[in-house]
């Protein structure tokens, strides 16, 4: 049972789509920086790795998470492990 | 990693033992407001947690749940000869817990007793070693108790820990079976992560200072001291996914274990966030994959027996049932057991 998804590049509007569900921000822009959102805390941290885990199989790690500011970022890193 | 199975021992009768008082999410002044709660209780799962008292210990609890299997099992105490203790809240530093409860227990001088210092993955490495030691010992009974009072450990102003934890007790019968009877091992450690959940102060590397109480403040609604446990979750929810997960695949693999087959899958009851993740990637069900963390958070060690013990009903106990286990966390330390339970008591939950 091969439950991958077929390997298209990501889009950086489905990355921000699946962030603003979890972050329940409805104006996400690639610049913006996550730790500055309202929503942000050491739980949100932990939904956003299980989010991105579900949807996009890579697990990010503490490292990871400190070498990113902005959603772009984070984009640019899950791309970077999934390539 | 450790890959092995033991043969010719088996699981007699499982019991589980916890306070009485609980601790209510929504009571909590760690979190500011109720949206926070909410929030809390909906993400992580936690809504009570069972704080022990001020004398009453982890052995205490586990005590309670092995006088409640000998009576239940109507053990002769001459038989046990085997006593493993798998605790971080010891009732003392030295000595170890079990020979306490030897004298406790009022087993006999000629059982062996000794600790072992585990959390999360206590279940897997305890039933380990029990059984693996139990085999040498011809006509032997033997108790497995784990336990931890984890509210001793974290402080009450740290929201990282301060609404997680659960303090339990519980014991595991163990006697002899026929060869056919099998319990599968795989047992896993990375000191490397060590950081991820420890207490630095009190022990031989950080001897305790009067300077180790004073408490810090080490982030927002994190604050704590050298003698209380720090958690690092995100480097846990990593360990989870990136160690814990492929072991359970190759597990599974290894044994021919199919998730379809199993009657119960009991992962250590982390937090919801962890559990449920781990759970969507190994295409467990929700109905065989237990949780339990709504009404009795993070037990620690002793979270795979009380899930057990409360997670599932009478009818389970009545006949053969197929169990996945798996323990991951404080070490870092792993390991998985799987098995079968037959001709089991049901034990309701043990309260005090």
């Amino acid at each position: 049972m091969d439950q991958r998804k077929i390997s298209t590049p990501l889009a950086i509007q489905t990355f921000i789509s699946a962030l603003a569900e979890e972050f329940q921000e409805e104006h996400l822009t690639p610049a913006m920086e996550f730790r500055s959102l309202d929503a942000w805390s050491s739980m949100q941290a932990l939904l956003l790795i299980a989010r991105v885990n579900e949807d996009f199989e890579v697990v990010l790690s503490e490292d990871d998470l400190r070498n990113c500011k902005t959603i772009e970022d984070l984009f640019q890193c899950v791309q970077n492990y999934q390539s | 990693m450790a890959d092995f199975s033991i043969s010719g021992i088996k699981i007699s009768a499982i019991a589980a033992a916890v306070p009485k008082a609980r601790a209510e999410t929504t009571a909590t002044q760690l979190l500011a407001t109720e949206q926070e709660r909410q929030k809390y209780i909906k993400n992580i799962g936690i809504r009570s947690r069972r704080i022990a008292p001020d004398n009453v210990t982890a052995a205490d609890l586990c005590q309670l749940a092995a006088e409640k299997i000998l009576a239940e099992l109507q053990w002769h105490k001459a038989d046990v000869q085997l006593l493993v203790m798998v605790t971080q809240t010891p009732d003392y530093i030295t000595p170890c817990t079990a020979v306490l409860l030897q004298d406790r227990l009022g087993l006999p001088q000629s059982c062996l007793c000794f600790d072992i210092n585990l959390g999360c993955s206590a279940f897997p490495y305890g039933l380990a070693t029990a059984a693996s030691l139990l085999r040498l010992i011809p006509d032997g009974k033997g108790l497995l108790l784990i336990g931890d009072k984890s509210s001793l450990l974290v402080s009450a102003q740290d929201k990282s820990t301060g609404l997680l934890f659960s303090d339990a007790g519980s014991a595991i019968a163990l006697t002899r079976a026929d060869d056919e009877q099998q319990i599968h091992f795989t047992l896993a450690s990375d000191g490397s992560g060590y950081e991820a959940l420890l207490v630095k102060g009190g022990g031989a590397r950080h001897p305790t200072t009067v300077e180790q109480l004073a408490l810090k403040k080490i982030g927002e609604g994190v604050v704590r001291n050298d003698l209380n446990l720090q958690m690092n979750g995100i480097a846990i929810f990593n360990f989870a996914l990136k160690q814990v997960v492929p072991s359970i695949h190759a597990f599974f693999a290894r044994h021919h274990l199919s998730p379809a087959n199993l009657d119960a899958v009991v992962l250590h009851q982390a937090n919801k966030i962890i559990n449920e993740s781990m759970r969507k990637t190994l295409h467990l069900s929700k109905e065989q994959t237990l949780d339990i963390l709504s009404d009795f958070g993070n037990a620690s060690s002793a979270s795979i027996p009380l899930a057990l013990v409360v997670g599932k009903p009478p009818e389970f106990w009545q006949a053969a049932r197929h169990v996945f286990t798996c323990g991951f966390g404080v070490g870092l330390s792993w390991g998985c057991a799987s098995f079968t339970l037959q001709d089991i008591p049901y034990i309701p939950l043990l309260e005090v």
